[in-house]
């Protein structure tokens, strides 16, 4: 509108609590810019069977493959994928968090290995690394 | 003298337990929903066989995190009696109570028969009615009852002599045939084969029932 800013601004409708901005207590619910939502990230965790662990499904689909016509599949092991999504401050929290997550809770250290793949999810639910 | 029995979501041997233990014995039983957290006058708790959560993502996975279970912890922790019969075995590892994991059978097929076992109680308070190396029969009902752990740490259990309960015939591909675990203090004890099915005459004798007895002293 092109009109001059008279007098003292109103106060803002949110208003922002920094330590809550800074994820210094709970999960924070701003951004480091004020105004814009918390990251979210998007986490594939792919659990397998450790190698030394016997895979008796994974053995008894090998020996279906050829059944099929398809020879020469000399190994074949199966295991599983979590997906999640995530919101956090930054991707190195995002990625401690599911770190934690994958060791504690999606496998078992005992007999299972895992990896995880991370990327941010733009605001638009674009996968940002893609 | 009462045993607490915890009760998840999915969890069918409850009752069996309550039959072998009340029933049988006459040993007061308490139910405990998986969302409780009191355990005060309880002597022992038993976590039962069945598919607690569905047995999604491993089997007893989901289970170790059920509030009940942080105080069965802390009561096997302060030598509190503690028995976890096929999926409660899976918890007790998953947990980290025992060490290992329990893993899809070797030949893929779920197992439901009676099974030749070879006790080796040593300090296992819940085996001291069974003579060493004395042969019992128990039923197993399980689809992933593979133990499988480090081979450094089955040698240090079988030195240890934690290796209680072993497979004459392994059926499912377990490392060492072990089919039972005790901790090294011998307050908890995880086995596969169900010693509550063993309890009454009418069901399938009575190798089960001095498990439960011993409780009794």
């Amino acid at each position: 509108m092109g009109r001059a800013w008279l007098g003292s601004p109103p106060s803002h409708p949110f208003k922002l609590d920094l330590a809550l901005a800074k994820g210094e207590h709970g999960l924070p619910r701003f951004n480091k810019r004020p105004g814009c939502l918390v990251p979210r990230f998007h986490a594939r965790v792919l659990v397998s069977l450790r190698p030394s662990v016997l895979d008796p499904a994974g053995e008894a689909t090998r020996a279906a493959t050829s059944r099929l016509g398809v020879e020469g599949v000399s190994r074949l092991r199966i295991g599983k994928a979590v997906e999640l999504e995530i919101e956090a401050p930054d991707a190195d929290t995002a990625r401690s968090r599911v770190e934690l997550l994958s060791d504690r809770l999606l496998a078992n250290p005992v007999i299972e290995n895992w990896e995880l793949e991370l990327s941010e999810i733009a605001a638009n639910g674009a996968d940002l690394s893609a | 003298m009462t045993i607490g029995v915890v009760v998840f979501p999915g969890s069918n041997c409850d009752r069996d337990v309550g039959w072998a233990a009340e029933g049988c014995l006459g040993i007061p039983t308490r139910f405990l929903w998986h969302e409780e957290r009191d355990l005060n006058g309880l002597d022992a708790v038993v976590l039962p066989g069945g598919f607690s959560y569905g047995d999604y993502l491993r089997c007893g996975a989901i289970a170790r995190f059920a509030p009940v279970l942080e105080e069965v912890a802390e009561f096997a922790a302060r030598g509190g009696p503690v028995l976890g019969i096929c999926n409660g075995f899976q918890m007790l590892t998953e947990l980290g109570l025992l060490p290992g994991a329990l893993t899809r059978n070797s030949r893929l097929h779920f197992i439901c028969e009676p099974t030749a076992l070879t006790v080796s109680p040593g300090s296992c308070l819940w085996l001291s009615g069974y003579g060493e190396d004395e042969e019992i029969k128990l039923p197993i009902a399980h689809g992933e009852g593979r133990y499988q752990c480090e081979p450094s740490t089955l040698e240090a259990m079988e030195q240890s002599g934690q290796v209680v309960l072993r497979y004459q015939n392994n059926p499912n591909g377990s490392v060492g045939d072990v089919a039972g675990l005790a901790n090294p203090a011998g307050n908890v004890l995880g086995l596969m084969p169900h010693p509550e099915r063993a309890c009454d005459p009418r069901t399938g004798g009575l190798d089960g029932q001095r498990l439960f007895a011993s409780l009794l002293g």
